[in-house]
């Protein structure tokens, strides 16, 4: 990856960039997952807010997880991160990072793996930086901690790295406070963190939803771009199906804290299987298709976690609910590598 | 052609500016000599990026806020002094609804009895200028026997409703939505994009439509005006300007779209590569 590329990523045309991809997106994926969940159940008390989530992302791999509000995308992103905080626990399940089994880390070993091997980035940036800190320095803290290297060259190379996610004048721009500088730039800046050790493992959860599409299109660039040059597994949390088109590989739908659908990015928007993703699919607007009409709405709305439904807790709103849907379906392959969740996968109204 | 409903005549609305690091102290216009008119039963979508003055010329249109230069009439007059019983008036058949549903309501009463406070407030209970009793309104947006539910008993597109209910009471005919299904799913904006669509249809009722996101405004506008530093840049009907913007601006605007799906992404992918070859 050369510095040019980023460059032009940084001053921005409005659109992204459009770079010979060097990864096939329709690949499965590979053999040996960077990070994998493995039967994941987080909740409080008696309720399971996330139930029984697997899934792998490997090197260079992006995962989109997609579903409406309330359906534990975050909890997920959080639970791989180690980051749950108290009464939401994981109630059980595996985190593995490589051969490293996350969940039985003590919290000084796991500080240790966050920032250096996995990093997160939140949907609200000028929030999660600190807000008395010029951010220069806090880009090269996260170097000192994680790289162990002197303050002095951290601070060079932070400037370094606020460049490189496109920050104009970053020698200037790194004495800034993030209230001196636009949302897009802040999300820079926390990328231009997230980035500093080279982690693993990149999570971010509606990373780019408080941006215009202007920047948006420019930060989902310039993510792919240095993803391509770093091979770093990412995982994306969105609610927007054309950001899902702009950057999955793979997708995992979530409805209620379960995975309902997952598979290559072409075959869930090509076929859904699961009436969940279908009627996703069916809602979307976009300023380039046609307009007009009544839209397919879901009907209703997400259940509460302590009170869903027995069965599948979609039933309720869904078009092809029978009988046997009183029986929580499982996740089970559908065609190809995608799976589904669902007694009657892949058929129509 | 009908008399419109609103006219802006050359609108302008100026802040002392709020300074900062790369900021000077100098006023922000943000709103800069805006011509529109919106007419009876009709939806003109406002689209542009943060910062471009939408919400403001949203609160100029609703009449919240007067402008710094210029004219806005609402049903042929301006807008009355802010608290003058004539204003209270025109504050009826103009309503607004914004993205934050929960900060539009009061946590402490029933949605029920906030409808019938508005109603109250405007004199229209059981009058014939209302469009109907609190319980017939809540159950036309699909709030049927929730009606003795709290704020927070109800879910975001469900408070979102109840905002719209109250909106309704008052048989508005005009209503400012700026962003508000912006912090929606996507299954429930459906639903609150059909409501409105069907209230319309309905009720003759027209929309100032303020969201920055293009699919939403496209889907529901008859018109559509782009804002960029408080101008608007391009007006026109809501296919022609998205088939064939005639704007930079509004041609960035689109070409920064993500893609609608995969296949769409990577045909426009090798587009981009063929042209930047060209060059
Ligand atoms: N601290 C908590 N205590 C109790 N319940 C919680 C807590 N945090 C989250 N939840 C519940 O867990 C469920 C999943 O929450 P989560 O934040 O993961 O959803 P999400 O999919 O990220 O939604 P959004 O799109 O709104 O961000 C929700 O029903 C939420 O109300
Ligand atoms: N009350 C105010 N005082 C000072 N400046 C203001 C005020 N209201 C708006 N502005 C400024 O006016 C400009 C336009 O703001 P406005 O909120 O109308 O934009 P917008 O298009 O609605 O943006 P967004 O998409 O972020 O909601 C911005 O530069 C903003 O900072
Ligand atoms: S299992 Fe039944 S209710 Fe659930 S999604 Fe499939 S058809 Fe619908
Ligand atoms: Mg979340
Ligand atoms: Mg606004």
């Amino acid at each position: 990856m050369t510095a040019a590329v980023l460059t032009k990523v940084g001053v921005g045309s409005a659109g992204a960039l459009p770079v010979e991809p060097t990864i096939d997106p329709a690949r499965a994926p590979a053999a040996t997952p960077v990070l994998a969940i493995e039967g994941l159940t987080v909740g409080t008390g008696a309720v399971d807010l996330v139930i029984d989530v697997s899934f792998e992302v490997a090197a260079g791999e992006t995962l989109c997880l997609v579903g409406e509000s309330g359906c534990g995308k975050s909890l997920t992103c959080l639970a791989a991160m180690g980051l749950l905080a108290e009464p939401v626990r994981r109630k059980s399940g595996s985190v593995r990072l490589g051969a490293t089994e996350l969940t039985s880390l003590d919290d000084r070993r796991l500080r240790d793996i966050r920032g250096r091997d996995m990093a997160m980035i939140f949907q609200d940036p000028v929030a999660s930086l600190n807000p008395v800190q010029r951010v220069g320095r806090q880009v090269a803290e996260a170097l000192v901690v994680h790289e162990g290297i002197a303050m002095r060259s951290a601070m060079r190379r932070a400037v370094e790295l606020l460049g490189r996610v496109g920050i104009a004048r970053p020698n200037e721009r790194a004495n800034a406070y993030p209230h001196q500088l636009s949302g897009g730039m802040c999300q820079r800046v926390m990328i231009a963190m997230a980035l500093a050790c080279r982690p693993k493992v990149i999570v971010a959860d509606e990373a780019t939803t408080a941006l215009d599409v202007t920047t948006q299109a420019q930060i989902l660039a310039l993510m792919k771009t240095l993803q391509d040059e770093t091979g770093t597994a990412m995982i994306f949390v969105t609610h927007d199906l054309s950001v899902v088109a702009e950057i999955a590989d793979r997708v995992a739908v979530m409805y209620s804290g379960r995975i309902v659908e997952t598979g290559p990015v072409d075959a869930l928007f090509d076929h859904p299987a699961h009436p969940y993703t279908r009627g996703l699919m069916d809602c979307r607007l976009h300023a380039l298709s046609a307009a007009g009409g009544r839209l397919a709405a879901i009907g209703g709305t997400v259940p509460r976690p302590s009170a869903r439904p027995v069965g599948c807790a979609f039933r309720p709103r869904c078009p092809r609910a029978e009988e046997r849907c009183e029986m929580v379906p499982e996740l089970k392959p559908f065609a190809g590598s995608q799976s589904a969740a669902c007694h009657f996968p892949g058929s129509a109204r | 052609m009908t008399v419109p409903l609103l006219v802006l005549a050359d609108v302008s609305r100026h802040y002392r500016g709020k300074g900062g690091l790369f900021r000077t102290g100098e006023a922000v216009l943000a709103v800069d000599g805006v011509d529109l008119e919106l007419h009876p039963g009709e939806t003109l979508g406002i689209v542009g990026e943060s910062g471009s003055g939408k919400s403001t010329l949203g609160r100029l249109a609703s009449g919240i806020e007067r402008p710094s230069t210029g004219k806005v009439a609402f049903q042929g007059e301006p807008y009355a002094p802010i608290g003058s019983p004539a204003w209270r008036r025109q504050r009826r058949s103009v309503q607004v609804v914004f993205q934050n549903p929960s900060q539009a309501l009061d946590p402490r009463l029933s949605i029920t009895a906030q409808v019938r406070g508005a109603m109250d407030a405007h004199g229209l209970t059981g009058g014939k200028a209302s469009a109907g009793s609190p319980a017939a309104i809540l159950a036309r947006v699909g709030l049927e026997g929730l009606g003795r539910r709290y704020p927070h008993q109800l879910s975001g597109g469900q408070l979102q409703r109840a905002v719209i209910a109250r909106a309704l009471s008052l048989s508005p005919d005009l209503i400012v939505c700026d962003e508000a299904v912006s912090a929606l799913d996507v299954s429930v904006q459906a639903q609150i994009l059909n409501l409105l669509q069907d209230l319309q249809a309905e009720l003759g009722v027209a929309y100032l439509f303020i969201s920055h996101d293009l699919g939403v405004v496209r889907h529901v506008s008859h018109r559509i005006a782009v804002m960029q530093h408080g101008r608007i840049v391009e007006t026109g009907a809501a296919g022609d300007v998205f088939a064939s913007p005639r704007d930079a601006y509004t041609q960035a605007l689109i070409a920064a779209l993500p893609a609608a799906s995969p296949a769409a992404r990577r045909a426009r992918d090798a587009r981009r590569r063929l042209e930047l070859a060209k060059v």
